[in-house]
């Protein structure tokens, strides 16, 4: 299955990445929006891969 | 819009009926003229395309030639492909990244896991992987991509479900959302916690169902979204 996939080569690739505090990405960024498709409110994820 | 209309199906017919100023009626709309020209497009590339594998919109062009769909109907049938097969695994995945990095007891055991893989994997490698999928199961119970309601109408004749009588024609609605965050099957149901899956119980496998279930399940969509997504994220880094 294609998430089990992508998060195993994402992680192989980039096994440091963090969730980034830059350009003030903040957990509220990721808080769920929903009507029928979940979409997160900040409309970003910020990570930083190494 | 859609999915809007699907959630408030009245809001969005008066709104769209007496052309009311509704912001997010408003937004949507703009965004689905959006996507209408983005389907188009994507279609108009397929059908020049000089790659000979025939898909399933070969059969649909077909159809289009001898009449039995008009364009409209044909460029919604790849709008629905192209968010179904790309958006929903995208967001999940981009939640599931986000949990796992800020977390580092989970990272790490994470890491550690696919450090056992070849070089060269390919899906059947990760499906001895337990911690990897309890992860991308838990992914999908807290954010499954199509959390909301999914209605369902009741054939003909009616019909009973757990001892309740239901009329035909009425509308009847199963969403994931709470579902998955029934404290009485999943202990602490806010918090990320993979390892819940270690010791699935039973009642947690029934009440987990991030693709819909039954006959109409849209698990055959998402499994459409193949390399999509993991070609974007590996090569766009590298």
């Amino acid at each position: 299955m294609e998430l089990r996939l992508a998060t195993a080569r994402f992680f192989r690739a980039f096994p440091e990445a963090r969730v980034s505090k830059k350009e003030g990405m903040s957990d509220d960024d990721m808080a769920e929006k929903i009507y029928l498709l979940l979409s997160p409110k900040g409309k970003r994820c910020l990570v930083e891969l190494w | 819009m859609s999915a809007l209309r699907a959630v408030f199906p009245r809001t969005v017919y008066l709104a769209q009926r007496f052309s009311l100023p509704i912001p997010i009626i408003q937004d949507a709309a703009a965004t689905t003229k959006r996507m209408f020209r983005y389907a188009s497009e994507s279609l108009q590339r397929h059908y020049n395309s000089t790659d000979e594998k025939p898909t399933l919109f070969n059969k649909i062009y077909k159809a289009g030639e001898e009449d039995f769909l008009s364009f409209t109907e044909i460029r919604d049938t790849a709008l629905a492909y192209i968010v179904a097969g790309t958006d929903t695994t995208a967001t999940t995945l981009t939640y599931l990244i986000w949990a796992v990095c800020r977390d580092h007891n989970i990272q790490r055991k994470l890491v550690e896991e696919l450090g056992s893989l070849r070089e060269g994997f390919d899906d059947a490698d990760l499906k001895g992987l337990v911690y990897l999928g309890c992860v991308v199961d838990e992914a999908l119970r807290l954010y499954s991509a199509v959390p909301a309601v999914l209605p369902r109408v009741v054939p003909p004749g009616g019909a009973t479900l757990a001892g309740y009588r239901f009329e035909q024609g009425t509308v009847v609605s199963c969403q994931a959302y709470s579902l998955h965050r029934d404290a009485n099957v999943f202990v602490d149901p806010e918090r990320f916690r993979p390892e819940r899956w270690e010791g699935a119980t039973k009642e947690m496998r029934d009440a987990f169902h991030p693709f819909g279930g039954g006959a109409r399940s849209t698990f055959t969509y998402s499994s459409l979204c193949l390399s999509l997504c993991l070609d974007s994220v590996e090569e766009s880094y590298r």
